[in-house]
């Protein structure tokens, strides 16, 4: 019977396709080779380790190898993130760390990874303290987030004059990768919105240890939302004009509002309530104008999905790296793929929220670490690595200040922390 | 039934008083000998009867007489034999004979329309081996489809020899409003009356409800039910000229009309249960009438592990058809009365979505009359006929919404539905929503035909067929009814109608068609040759429709070949080909669309202080008349060409067609320039208003901003051509099994015929650049889509056994879509200084505005996706057991063939899950 021998064809057919073996896993050796900014170069590595993770398993190799840049180890193939940490010191000044990475490498074979190395360089600015993107949740359990908000903090033994400093938003998300065609993050952070705050040069006088509040909307949310908070006392709020009841934002007249650059939407900016962008500070010389008339660009890609690639294109703004003050990349375990900036800006990543979607992220932020304290002034962890500078997913400040709700049970905050886990009292 | 239990009464009572004597039988197979188990024996004219046990004996008591003896078995020739029963018992054998030589098969399939046109048409048999749910099952058997998992949770529409939407992954997005008019344009006639969708007006706010509405998408198929269908025609090409109203085909469906036994039908599968119950009686003094009455429900759920989202469908229905016979006429007149209930649910599960309440339920009840009056002239030849057509349909459609609706932040509520400057207010906090869209829609229709003979020369035949029809559409509902402070969303901006202020809908039309018979030689020509003529009549003067007759003409012809002899077989070749134009009038919403409001905000001022005392916010207002009074009628222009082959019980046959449609309906973006006030309130120091600040005391700007609405335009293309073909074997003796290959090779343009404004969403400086800028594209924004497949049916007919078994290979070798070229320099812009056009030039390429209306696109965008070969085994049997149950099972896509492809150098890997169910039907 013809079709019975047609259906067995078809049984078979599967079976013959399925050939693509791979050969049995094997150690491979790898040399790992730091490659030192210029100014160090000749200068011998005081201490020395190299971090090996291989990312389908969790294993870490740790080595370490004061005094030299480079090291040879055996492991089986497979995608891997590397990262050194060293110390140097340079003729005459105090000690600095060293940092290198290099994120998902597939390793196959014996090869050469070279790491570009970067120093951290204390911040002579004011630096993201805390980013509070979650939003909350009203009383029925369905989210809001009107109440979004930053904080700036003067790190600085200084006072820092805040006016023209432009925050921004990463065009690309962390959670994916694609082949961007021009990839110029070496140089560039690829943004979407461009607000700055307001000023001539001496407005906003920023004293060491003391913070900008930004916020979405300055008003008291409880109005609205009574689990939310009150940021009416914010020293800056972003307010997109809107004639079109569709979307409206609110503007409150006592409060002064970030001069918007530049939008990627008409509607309104609101974070990525998941945290999937990147977060920064930029100081730009050159000033709006010529900036927004020289930085547009194109970027093509293809978008990875499961039913094939698909060539596509974003347009925003970049923004050299040497104008970037601070920044910090948001993203979540389940999802990271990179970082969206260059490592040297910042080279790990703070998060809320552990899995994609994850219901307990709302009344969460992330909040820079403790470091030390120089007199009464607080300093904060500034290692330009937001995975070891913040602490992530804990209790706001505005939060804790205001001892206000911090889930949908109602249960409302009694401690008050400098970072989120630091008591205040220490 | 009275009758017959008095008759069974007096029977038994006269066994009982007489002395009976006993027969006993053996019933066996003529061919062999063995005994025919469970065979019913029947006494006439008595009304007895028994069944054989396992060896095939019966016994019987009986009166000494004459009877006549029945014995009936599946796959068998009935048996009757006359016995004289005497005072002694009697013993007899009964041999029957197989009927399998005898038997003629069932068809299982669509077989192609032996007619001037090509057409589809699938038959009781086809649909119960199908086993469908609803008429949406039935498509799998047309030239260019394959089977496809049931969708209840969207609007089911038909699509006619094209491949539909694709999205960029070539899988099919059935949601594009552009191209509505593919099923729209699709006319449903049961039992000689449209389904009239003309006047549904169902939809949330201005838009269909996620794919769960059918506003403009014509019928919906899931709530057909296919149970009480004897026959359904589907004609791709082109239509006689009788039927108007239509752009793209349409489907003829035929009920059953005849004394059938009552019928069961219990089907389930992975999503839903249907159960149906049915019987035709005999009714009238001479028996020469029919009674059928049926009941049907179907419950399905959308997804098998949710339980909150269903389809539902009731459907009852009484038809009758009554004859009288005179010697100068005959009358048929076919009545109907139908009930139709569909109920579409759907609910968030609050422990899984921060919503916790969300709620959506649509009802559709629709009631119906229909008659047909047909009056045969035996005597008169120029009028052999005159058929007179009436429907009325009433339908009872309550859309509705529940829903939490929690503002992400601060919003605003328009609340006017007047022109002019108001002021809104502040939505603050939490709220439950509801939303009610109440229709109630009313279709009249009526058709009066003559039909008869033309004289013509010696040998040939010549007829013609005269007619005009009438089609009402109203609708009486509240319409969309809520509370325009308590919207679905925050950014709500349109607002409450009542249906019934819509006018109603005339759609007249007329026709004249010449069928031609003529022998040439020993070939044969038949032509149709019509016109349809239709209008809209009481339409507004300003309508450019208005008081036009749009002509169809309609020409289909077949030449057949003399018939000659290939080996022993009998071979018939012929050659067919039409052209037509093909109208459809615009719907009830196209016509007469909702104004449009657009509100500007003027002044928006939260008060810090005191929020909900002294917040102000000032709107302006614009009502806009959306009525495009320049709409035309939708107009597809078909041709095809088919060639048609018959040796001895093998056909087949291969039709190459074109159509062209250039002004689809769709609704396109209309900008203008609007003046408004703009209030500057930063001066108020929060907290020193005692009330709403007055609008006197704030500076201001007067300026103007660029705004739209949607409004219905002949924007859309359709081109449409393939290649379709159908080949039926004889079926091959020693295996029982004959071969269907159908199948079809189609090349579907989508795209709109107009430019396009499309605003770009980049604020620079503060300012949206399409609050001042949009650009006007000269661009195609469709997609030019190609498939091409085959279907292999063997199906094997067992009919001894009551076996019906097809295997079914489904053959997609290649889906390829590629998204047209576009250009993304717009000609020209709007500016919302003087809302004029004005060339976009290389000046304005420069311009810090302007410069973000040059779109840019990806060139790969427009590279050509193509899915390759995926194959599918679908099974289905179908088993008679006795003489009052058959069992019918299938699975589709028991084994798939679908190998990984590389996109863009990607791997993707497919795969495809089965869908089976199985189904019980009795007869009694």
């Amino acid at each position: 019977m013809k079709y019975i021998r047609l259906l067995i064809l078809l049984f078979t057919l599967p079976l013959l396709s399925c050939s693509d073996d791979v050969p049995a896993a094997s150690s491979v050796d790898i040399k790992i080779v730091v490659e030192l900014p210029e100014q160090f170069s000749g200068h011998a590595a005081e201490s020395s380790t190299f971090h090996i993770t291989n990312l389908s398993t969790g294993n870490t190799i740790d080595i370490t190898r004061n005094g030299s840049y480079a090291a040879t180890v055996s492991v089986s193939p497979g995608l891997y993130t590397i990262r050194y940490d060293g110390t140097a010191t340079l003729d005459g000044a105090p000690e600095v760390a060293i940092h290198a990475s290099v994120s998902s490498v597939t390793i196959s074979a014996p090869t050469t990874v070279s790491l570009p190395a970067y120093a951290t360089v204390e911040t002579d600015d004011l630096i993201i303290s805390e980013i509070f993107f979650t939003g909350t949740l009203q009383t029925s359990g369905n989210s809001y987030n009107g109440d979004q908000y930053f904080k700036l903090y003067n790190n600085t033994d200084h006072v820092i004059y805040a006016d023209g400093l432009v925050i921004f938003e990463s065009l690309f998300l962390t959670t994916e990768k694609f082949n961007y065609e021009p990839n110029i993050i070496n140089s560039a952070v690829s943004v979407d919105a461009l607000y700055a705050i307001p000023g001539s040069g001496k407005n906003y006088p920023v004293a060491p240890g003391e913070s900008l509040l930004i916020a979405d909307i300055a008003i008291d949310h409880r109005t609205i939302n009574p689990n939310s908070l009150d940021l009416s006392h914010a020293d800056f709020e972003w307010y997109d004009v809107s004639t079109s009841p569709m979307y409206t934002d609110i503007d409150n007249p006592a409060v002064p509002n970030l001069d918007k650059w530049y939008c990627y939407t008409q509607t309104i900016w609101q974070l990525h309530d998941r945290g999937f962008k990147a977060y920064g500070l930029a100081r730009i010389p050159e000033g709006k104008d010529a900036f927004m008339a020289a930085h547009y660009y194109t970027v093509d890609y293809e978008n990875i999905t499961v039913a094939g690639a698909f060539p596509m294109t974003k347009r925003g703004y970049w923004l050299p790296n040497d104008m970037v003050v601070d920044v910090v990349n948001l993203s979540i375990e389940s999802n990271y793929q990179w970082n969206v900036t260059d490592p040297s800006l910042d080279s790990g990543y703070t998060y809320c929220g552990t899995i994609n979607n994850d219901k307990t992220r709302y009344f969460h932020s992330v909040r820079r670490k403790f470091l030390a304290k120089d007199g009464d002034r607080i300093v904060l962890a500034d290692t330009n690595n937001s995975g070891d500078d913040f602490n992530p997913f804990v209790v706001p400040s505005e939060i804790e200040l205001q001892k206000s709700v911090t889930d949908i049970s109602g249960a409302t905050a009694s401690t008050v922390t400098i970072d989120g886990i630091t008591p205040a009292e220490q | 039934m009275k009758r017959r239990l008095l008759l069974s009464l007096s029977y038994l009572l006269a066994t009982i008083a007489s002395y009976a004597t006993v027969i006993t039988g053996v019933v066996l197979d003529m061919s062999d000998d063995s005994p025919l188990p469970a065979c019913a024996i029947a006494i006439s004219p008595l009304n007895i009867g028994t069944q054989t046990d396992l060896d095939g004996v019966f016994t019987l008591d009986l009166r000494p007489g004459d009877y006549i003896i029945k014995a009936s078995y599946v796959g068998f020739k009935p048996y009757e034999q006359a016995i004289a029963v005497g005072s002694k018992d009697m013993n007899l054998i009964i041999r029957m004979q197989s009927a399998e030589n005898v038997l003629s098969e069932v068809v299982v399939t669509a077989q192609e329309s032996q007619g001037p046109t090509s057409a589809s048409r699938i038959d009781r048999a086809a649909m119960q081996h199908l086993q469908p749910s609803s008429f949406t099952d039935l498509l799998e058997l047309m030239p260019g489809n394959i089977s496809q998992n049931p969708n209840m949770g969207g609007v089911n529409t038909i699509k006619l020899r094209e491949t539909g939407n694709l999205s960029a992954t070539g899988t099919l997005s059935s949601d594009n409003p552009d191209y509505d008019i593919s099923s729209l344009g699709t006319l449903f006639n049961v039992d000689g009356a449209p389904i009239s969708t003309d006047a549904n007006m169902q939809s949330i706010g201005t838009t269909a409800a996620n794919g769960r509405t059918s506003l403009n998408r014509g019928v919906d198929m899931r709530s057909l039910s296919t149970d009480n269908i004897e026959s359904v025609e589907i004609v791709r090409g082109i239509p006689s000229a009788e039927y108007g109203n239509l752009s793209s085909g349409m489907v003829n469906i035929k009920r059953r009309r005849s004394a059938t036994p009552w019928t069961a039908r219990f089907k389930a599968d992975g999503f839903s249960k249907l159960l149906y119950a049915g019987k035709g009686i005999l009714v009238g003094p001479s028996k020469t009438n029919t009674l059928n009455f049926d009941i049907g429900w179907f419950d399905s759920k959308i997804d098998p592990r949710d339980n909150l989202e269903n389809f539902q469908r009731i459907t009852a229905s009484v038809r009758s058809s009554l004859h009288w016979r005179t010697s100068d006429v005959n009358i048929d007149w076919n009545i109907a009365g139908d009930f139709t209930a569909t109920i579409d649910k759907s609910k968030v599960d609050p422990d899984l979505s921060l919503t916790k309440i969300d709620e959506y339920k649509s009802d559709h009840k629709e009631t119906s009359f229909t008659s047909g009056l047909s009056l045969n002239f035996e005597k008169l030849s120029w009028l052999e006929n005159l058929d007179v057509n009436f429907s009325a349909s009433y339908a009872d459609d309550r859309l509705e919404r529940h829903l939490q609706v929690a503002p992400m932040r601060a919003t605003v509520a328009p609340s006017t539905t007047t022109a002019g400057v108001h002021d809104g207010h502040y939505i603050l906090g939490e709220y439950i929503a509801d939303y009610l869209a109440e229709g109630k829609p009313v279709s009249i229709y009526g058709k009066v035909r003559l039909s008869g003979a033309i004289p013509s020369w010696q040998g040939a035949r010549q007829h013609y067929k005269l007619g005009a029809d009438w089609t009402l559409s109203k609708n009486y509902g509240r319409g969309q009814v809520y509370d325009l402070d308590k919207p679905l969303s925050g950014s709500w901006t349109s607002r409450p109608r009542a249906f019934s202020d819509i006018p109603a809908l005339n759609v007249a039309g007329a026709f004249f068609e010449d069928a031609l018979t003529a022998p040439i030689g020993a070939n044969t020509l038949e032509v149709q040759a019509g016109v349809h003529l239709t209008a809209l009549a009481g339409l507004d003067k300003r309508y450019y429709i208005s008081g036009r007759p749009y002509l169809d003409p309609r020409v289909n012809a077949v030449w057949r070949f003399p018939a000659f002899d290939l080996g022993s077989r009998q071979a018939e070749l012929q050659i067919a080909g039409g052209y037509g134009l093909n109208t459809r009038m615009p719907t009830a919403d196209y016509l007469f669309p909702q104004e449009a409001f657009l509100d500007i905000l003027q002044l928006n001022y939260y008060d810090t202080a005191n929020p909900t005392e002294n917040s102000r916010v000032n709107i302006r207002t614009y009502i806009n008349d959306a009525t495009n009074y320049a709409l035309r009628p939708a107009r597809n222009q078909k041709w095809e060409l088919r060639f048609g082959a018959q040796v001895g019980a093998n056909k087949l046959s291969v039709t190459y067609f074109q159509e062209h449609m250039g002004d689809g309906f769709r609704y396109s973006t209309i900008y203008g320039n609007y003046d408004y006030r703009l209030y500057d309130p930063s001066g108020i120091a929060p907290g020193s208003l005692t009330g709403p600040p007055s609008l006197e005391s704030l500076p201001y700007r007067d300026t103007s901003i660029l705004r739209s609405f949607r409004r219905a335009e002949n924007g859309s293309t359709i081109d449409k051509k393939g290649i379709e073909f159908t080949l039926n074997t004889a079926r091959w003796k020693p295996v029982a099994t004959a071969l269907t290959v159908t199948g079809a090779w189609f090349r579907t343009r989508y795209s709109n015929s107009m430019m396009l404004f499309e605003p770009v969403t980049d604020v620079v400086d503060g300012v949206s650049v399409s609050d001042h800028y949009v650009g006007l594209y000269d661009t195609a924004d469709g997609r030019i889509n190609t498939q091409f497949n085959t279907n292999f049916m063997f199906d094997t007919q067992l009919p001894r056994l009551g076996l019906v078994f097809t295997t079914t290979l489904q053959c997609m070798w290649y889906v390829k879509t590629r998204r047209l070229t576009e250009d993304g320099r717009p000609t020209a812009y709007l500016s919302s200084e003087d809302g004029q056009l004005h060339p976009y030039d290389d000046a304005a390429a420069n311009d810090p505005m302007l410069k973000y209306l040059l779109k840019y696109y990806n060139p790969g965008l427009f590279d050509t996706y193509t899915i390759p070969t995926a194959l599918y085994v679908n099974l289905k049997a179908t088993k008679t057991i006795g003489r009052w149950l058959r069992v019918s099972a299938f699975v589709n896509r028991i084994i798939d063939y679908l190998p990984d492809y590389t996109s863009n150098g990607l791997k993707v890997r497919r795969n495809s899950e089965a869908y089976f169910g199985m189904e019980l039907n009795f007869t009694l």
